[in-house]
């Protein structure tokens, strides 16, 4: 488990969104790599 | 983390399928606690693009409601499942003890205490008695089965819950120490929430 902690609630919520953001675009990119 | 989560740059939204995680039983769409409503309002709603969403409606039949999400899900890869704990160590709605063993995606669960008493207290019901006690839930096996697990938690409240699944030992008493054995979990806490971890 990765644990990030940001100072504040809306940094948090920032960094999340970020990492699953990253996380779809990578899978999808794996899943069709010509998309 | 939903308001940022639909500004990210480069999603191919139109690619996206989600499903809802849980709801109360018996619960109407236009009630505040409506996790439906919650989810449309600040998710669905600004992503005209999106693919699809498999929302969770309890308010007739929850074992039918089950069986109907369980057909969709069963041949579906989760990629990435976006999920919080809660005060009494929960994921999704499977509050302690956790049925870790189940293989059914979608499950008809019974709400403890703690938790009915953290929605009352959070404003959602006027009063503790009008907090459901059942809900529909993904379980603990289906959220497992997501290849990216990303778990935001804030609040001082949940600084103990939080400790004890990231410290202490597996066990379906703490739900969320499941996300210990899984491969690729991100925790992303604010700094009251963390304060009580040993490092």
């Amino acid at each position: 488990m990765q644990i990030d902690v940001s100072k504040t609630k809306i940094e948090m919520g920032r960094a999340a969104a970020r990492k699953a953001a990253e996380s779809l675009k990578l899978l999808f990119m794996r899943r069709d790599p010509r998309a | 983390m939903l308001s940022s989560l639909i500004n990210e740059p480069g999603v191919s939204w139109d690619k996206v399928t989600v499903f809802h995680l849980d709801e109360y039983v018996g619960l109407s769409e236009t009630h505040p606690a409506s996790f439906r409503k919650y989810l449309k309002e600040r998710f669905a709603n600004k992503l005209p693009d999106l693919k699809q969403f498999h929302y969770v409606n309890a308010e007739d039949d929850p074992q039918v409601e089950c069986r109907r999400l369980n057909a969709i899900i069963q041949e579906i890869q989760i990629d990435v499942v976006c999920i919080g704990i809660g005060e009494n160590g929960h994921l999704a709605f499977n509050d302690p003890p956790a049925d870790f063993d189940t293989e059914v995606p979608f499950i008809v669960v019974t709400l403890d205490e703690a938790c009915r008493k953290q929605q009352h207290s959070e404003g959602w019901f006027p009063t503790f008695e009008d907090v459901p006690e059942k809900a529909i839930s993904m379980s603990i096996r289906q959220i497992m089965k997501s290849i990216c697990i990303v778990c935001t938690v804030p609040d001082e409240r949940k600084a103990p819950a939080v400790r004890g699944a990231v410290e202490g030992g597996i066990t379906n008493s703490v739900p969320a120490s499941i996300l210990q054995s899984h491969a690729d979990c991100h925790l992303f806490l604010d700094a009251p929430v963390a304060s009580l971890l040993s490092k």
